[in-house]
């Protein structure tokens, strides 16, 4: 690969990085904000649904992940092909940076704010169970 | 002795969840010591010292670690779902069941960048390319900040309870 192609290619990397940050915490904040379906996982009945709300103890993590990764992912590509026909200038790349930062920051802010006074409801006792 | 959970009760990997957490608690202190190092070599590279070899190596320690760390909590995580979370820290510990929430979460935002940074130190020439440093350091530094949280997160919640 010739100089600046290579040159063009590094900075397009760079800023897909950032974009396909900022995609994924986005795409893995917003279950948190709105109520969307997404994959759950019922660890007791060993099975998946791809719904709204759980009907029983299910996990939605594993579904955040995935949606995150996927859309994480196509940002991430799309601003590659996109960079390497505009070629980002160094403060763009800085832009960029400062924006995939300050979205995760906000992000990881929003599930702090939701879950440090979270009152979570136990699970009833089952009979084997003995207090430790 | 420990109490058997019924066949309705058992989650995926329930007998082997011990042996999975010391397994993820080593990947962890792998993944610390490779981030905190990584980050130091980053800052070298802000200050214009350029041990380049050096921060590949820890960029790919850092990746493999963070992959095998994060594999194996998913794996043990609906054990620590019901048995731990379910049964007893949502009853009597309500701060280390959010706090491990909290610390799952933020363990996801850390993949991107984790991923980032890998690849941007294979192909980043940190002394010809500063323009790239800012997003590389960046990444880096809140990656190696969400990894020292997670993981003095999770010695303080194994401590109120564990698998």
């Amino acid at each position: 690969m010739a100089e600046p192609a290579r040159s063009a290619h590094k900075e397009a990397l760079a800023l897909a990085v950032c974009a396909s940050t900022i995609g994924f915490a986005l795409a893995f904040a917003y279950p948190a904000y709105a109520r969307i379906r997404v994959l759950w996982y019922y660890p007791l009945e060993h099975r998946w649904a791809f719904e709204l709300r759980p009907s029983a103890l299910a996990m939605d993590w594993y579904g955040r992940v995935l949606l995150a990764l996927g859309l994480g992912a196509i940002a991430g590509a799309l601003a590659y092909v996109v960079a390497r026909r505009l070629k980002p200038s160094a403060q763009a790349l800085w832009l960029w940076a400062g924006w995939a930062l300050a979205a995760s920051l906000v992000a990881m802010s929003l599930y702090v704010y939701q879950l440090a006074r979270r009152v979570p409801h136990a699970e009833p006792l089952p009979s084997w169970y003995q207090a430790k | 002795m420990r109490p058997v959970a019924t066949l309705a009760t058992q989650t995926w990997l329930y007998g082997s969840a011990k042996l999975l957490l010391v397994l993820h608690a080593a990947a962890a202190i792998v993944l610390i010591g490779a981030s905190t190092h990584h980050s130091i070599i980053t800052v070298g590279y802000l200050r214009g010292v350029y041990k380049q070899r050096l921060g590949r190596i820890y960029a790919a320690t850092v990746a493999v670690a963070y992959a095998v760390t994060f594999a194996l909590g998913s794996v043990v995580y609906p054990t620590y779902r019901y048995h731990v979370r379910g049964l007893y820290l949502d009853r009597h510990a309500i701060w280390a069941s959010n706090l491990f929430d909290i610390k799952e979460n933020f363990a996801a935002f850390g993949v991107p960048l984790v991923l980032g940074v890998l690849i941007l130190s294979r192909v980043m020439q940190p002394r010809e390319e500063r323009h790239l440093l800012p997003p590389y350091a960046g990444l880096v530094f809140l990656s190696t900040a969400i990894i020292w949280f997670n993981t003095f997160s999770g010695l303080a919640i194994t401590m109120a309870r564990s698998v």
